[in-house]
């Protein structure tokens, strides 16, 4: 199975045409030309991808990190049962 | 008032993506006029369009891409081109005295149909999140603000089919009266969506299909006109003022000599001789001359019944006598309908003709109609005009007609 940020990779790829190999948990969304209005249709496609509804409040994301554990915090809420994706996957990545 | 020359020409449209390609297409008599080839055209009566070989994908980042309806692609492409004829060094501009002055009249209604379409058709409870500034109509001019800088005034135009003809004329007021050093002025329309092209068919006005060639259906001043094609595209074209585009050698390409409007309060979408007469007596009066000096006109010739008729009376009354020898050419039996964006267009087309010495022929005129009885250059491109001085006629509902008066190049 995919881990969260394989996933989230897939995304950003194909919406921003990225380099996957750019797209680490500590890189910028902003330096990968995401903006906030980037973030915010981000967060309309990980809805579709990720079946689950982004409550309306509002969250910091700096980095490609921070939405994946955003993700994984709102599959294990609304989701139970699943597994989270990739916790091991960003404790392994390089250190900032 | 200082002069208003034109300097840069850009263009999108169902007779090509650059000002070489429409001239010499508009020459030849094509037509970019063709059946609809989508899912949803069996559900048309009348599925004709006439639609721009336009691949926004081949000019604009994805990034970027997904922010632009179609409508905005259009007008960013154009403005492009024109800048880039113009030979203007922005550098070394100031960017506050540049403006942007676009006329659309649906705006980013593509993506307006595609949020509804997920509503009320998909069921859904979401709509993209940049649904609203995909939709907004300043969006098209908004951005060529932002891919050129440009600080200076950013005003959008919606006079439905009279938009870009007040655009372009508002700029050039402002130019005239020296508020501005330059203007990036025309329109942009994308109206090819299935809610749209519904509610156009709804009110009766679009072609029915010509039997024998679907890309001769819509037929100015005929007898069996039967109404007009929705098209899309875009034109902007560079305004500055004419001594300052000497100065820096510019190449003029034409001349903004007077822009005339008149509201006609008759009806929503009646047009009357009175009102489509007034605007053009406004432009002449604009311009300071006389309509002896009208040497060719482009006509709005939409293709409807109500409209030519009333058009031909409206030339009549202005011009009298002489009315039927001037040359007018309804140029939308070739590039359909482009609503906001027909004026520009039309005005490209003008000066381009004007410095090709033609009169742009009126297309699938065969059948003559005893109400319009003037010049319409019937079929066939006429050479050897040499107009100086023309006027493009754009007039819309909610009786917004709008009247540039064009001068040819020195």
């Amino acid at each position: 199975m995919n881990t969260t940020i394989d996933r989230l990779r897939v995304l950003l790829v194909k919406d921003y045409k990225l380099d996957p190999a750019t797209l680490l948990p500590d890189a910028p969304l902003e330096a990968l030309g995401i903006d906030s209005l980037g973030v915010a249709e981000l967060m309309f496609n990980i809805e579709d991808e990720f079946k689950v509804t982004i409550p309306g409040d509002p969250v910091a994301l700096t980095t490609v990190g921070d939405v994946v554990r955003y993700i994984d915090d709102l599959v294990a809420t609304q989701q139970p049962g699943a597994v989270a994706g990739n916790a091991a996957g960003l404790r392994t990545a390089p250190a900032p | 008032m200082t002069r208003v020359a034109v300097t840069g020409i850009g263009v999108v449209s169902p007779l090509g993506n650059n000002a070489a390609d429409v001239l010499a297409n508009a020459c030849a008599g094509r037509s970019g006029i063709h059946r609809l080839e989508a899912p949803f055209a069996q559900r048309l009566a009348g599925a004709l369009v006439a639609s721009a070989q336009f691949d926004g994908s081949e000019h604009f980042d994805p990034p970027r891409l997904r922010m632009l309806d179609r409508v905005s692609q259009f007008a960013s492409f154009a403005a492009r081109q024109a800048l880039a004829e113009s030979r203007i060094d922005l550098a070394q501009a100031d960017r506050r005295r540049i403006g942007v002055f676009l006329g659309t009249g649906m705006g980013g209604s593509q993506s307006s149909d595609d949020g509804y379409r997920s509503l009320y058709e998909d069921g859904s409870d979401r709509i993209k999140p940049f649904t609203v500034l995909l939709g907004m109509h300043n969006a098209p001019a908004a951005w060529i603000g932002i891919d050129h800088d440009l600080r200076g005034p950013n005003f959008t135009y919606s006079t439905a089919c009279s938009s870009s003809a007040v655009a372009i004329g508002e700029a050039a007021l402002r130019i005239a009266r020296g508020d501005l050093d330059l203007a990036m002025a025309g329109g942009a329309e994308a109206p090819l969506s299935f809610g749209s092209l519904k509610a156009w068919e709804a009110l009766r006005t679009l072609a029915t299909i010509d039997a024998g060639n679907a890309a001769a259906s819509c037929k100015p001043f005929a007898q069996d006109r039967s109404g007009m094609v929705l098209g899309e595209g875009a034109a902007v074209i560079v305004l500055e003022a004419w001594e300052r585009a000497v100065a820096r050698g510019a190449t003029i390409l034409g001349e903004i000599a007077g822009y005339g409007f008149a509201n006609d309060t008759g009806h929503i979408t009646r047009p009357s001789i009175e009102g489509q007469a007034a605007a053009i007596e406004a432009a002449l009066s604009a311009a300071a001359i006389d309509p002896s000096a009208i040497d060719a006109i482009n006509a709005h010739g939409t293709g409807t019944q109500a409209n030519d008729g009333v058009e031909t009376g409206a030339i009549k009354a202005v011009f009298g006598p002489r009315a039927a020898r001037i040359p007018i050419s309804a140029t939308k039996a070739m590039h359909g309908h482009l609503l906001g964006a027909a004026g520009a267009l039309e005005c490209v087309l003008s000066l381009l003709a004007m410095q090709r010495q033609v009169a742009l022929p009126t297309m699938h005129l065969h059948l003559s109609d005893p109400e319009c009885d003037l010049d319409y250059v019937p079929n066939r491109v006429r050479e050897g005009v040499a107009a100086r001085t023309m006027i493009s006629n754009s007039f819309a509902f909610g009786g917004a007609n709008a009247v540039l008066v064009l001068r040819a190049a020195p």
